[in-house]
């Protein structure tokens, strides 16, 4: 096998073995994309309370902070 | 790492210590397996990872070493050999963390390398994409200020959870975002994929109280990551997405258990400061006003994970135990 060849050649994972992807519930192996973003999600930032404070857009939902 | 002592609200310095020796356990595995995987076709040594494996065992990593590891396995899943193998020696040379928590200034994501891994693991919502920035020097001279008068009131206060924190993370990264019209910012952020570490916004943090919010706030999703090492909280999938009681924008029900929970902690780090006597007469006032929130709050979460979570059992014995807390305090 190339270099070539081996660059484009993705390695099937077990997926239960591996930290963090192993809680991933979207199970439709037939939507690869959606499982990618599942597997995204699940390990995923956590950011907290997105909102834009040039616009002065205080989040419509309480508390003030966090 | 069962859950059960001493509840979950409650903070415990041993079970953060517990929960990050699980959670370097659990890479280690992870690590072995890929390497028994990909050794042979990336012509590497199989032997590759040991020495990052006995640090492993003997202590914390950065938590960097955590996000080179995720960003293996999406290198793997793209096929891109190249970054693996690279991404595989930076794994193998990580050093064990020193102790923290460190607070560091987010550095250029464009230029170093640490700070662009950084970047990429807490903008991963394709839906609400958002940046990490350099904060402005005075800035981030005022904020780690109050991050040392927060330890300092948490000390005071609420020593368990001051030790808890002290236990979760390794890194307090200060990062700001666009403040030009039409971007989003944010106040903190935490990740899976960086255990051990947090991001807050220094603009958004006016006393050494509110840092200590941020504090058990951000660490409380830590705590979450390292209860759920083993398994997920919840059965639900993630595309239906939910009102969440933190955020403007709809959240798969992992997210509304997340904020639900760290709701229900800062309110319980709050009752402690106030009866501990460790706040002075304006904090008490700010806490009181928190405190209303934060009932608020929970409650708003509460409703939609008991109407539409399907919780796991670790996810119902972390969930009631919040549930209980707001009961006993206020009603909730």
């Amino acid at each position: 096998m190339s270099r070539n060849e081996k660059l484009l050649t993705p390695i099937p994972l077990d997926w239960s073995r591996l930290l963090g992807f192993d809680q991933v519930t979207h199970t439709d192996a037939n939507q690869p994309a959606a499982l990618r973003d599942a597997r995204l999600t699940k390990v995923g930032a956590k950011p907290c309370q997105i909102r834009n404070p040039a616009l002065g857009d205080e989040p419509s939902l309480p508390p003030r902070r966090r | 790492m069962p859950a059960r002592e001493p509840g979950a609200v409650e903070p415990s310095a041993e079970r953060a210590a517990a929960l990050d020796r699980r959670m370097r356990e659990r890479l280690e595995e992870s690590l072995r397996y890929l390497v028994s995987e990909v050794s042979g076709p990336l012509d590497l040594d199989p032997a590759l990872l040991e020495g990052f494996c006995e640090r492993l065992r003997s202590g914390p990593v950065p938590p960097l070493a955590f996000g080179a590891y995720f960003e293996l396995v999406l290198a793997l899943e793209n096929g891109d050999w190249e970054a693996a193998r690279e991404l595989l020696q930076e794994i193998a040379a990580a050093p064990n963390h020193a102790g923290g928590p460190v607070v560091l200034d987010l550095a250029d994501p464009a230029s170093d390398r640490g700070a662009s891994r950084y970047h990429r693991l807490i903008d991963t919502d394709p839906n609400e994409p958002f940046q990490v920035l350099p904060p402005p020097p005075e800035l981030a001279r005022a904020c780690r200020e109050r991050i040392s008068e927060a330890f300092e009131l948490l000390g005071r206060g609420d020593p368990e959870l001051a030790r808890e924190i002290r236990g979760l993370l390794r890194e307090i990264v200060l990062a700001v975002g666009p403040i030009r019209p039409g971007s989003m910012t944010f106040d903190g952020a935490s990740s899976f994929m960086l255990w051990g570490a947090i991001v807050l916004n220094p603009r958004m943090f006016q006393s050494a109280l509110e840092v200590a919010q941020a504090l058990a706030h951000e660490s409380g999703h830590n705590l979450l990551f390292g209860l759920c090492v083993d398994g997920s909280l919840v059965e639900n999938d993630d595309e239906p997405r939910y009102t969440s009681p933190l955020r403007r924008d709809l959240r798969p029900m992992d997210g509304i258990v997340h904020a639900t929970f760290v709701t229900a902690r800062m309110h319980r780090s709050l009752l402690q400061l106030r009866a501990s006597g460790a706040l002075s007469g304006v904090e008490d006032a700010e806490a009181g006003r928190l405190l209303a929130d934060h009932v608020r709050n929970f409650a708003m979460g509460w409703e939609i994970v008991d109407r539409d979570a399907r919780l796991t059992e670790r996810g119902k014995h972390v969930m009631a135990d919040a549930r209980r807390h707001m009961q006993a305090h206020a009603g909730a």
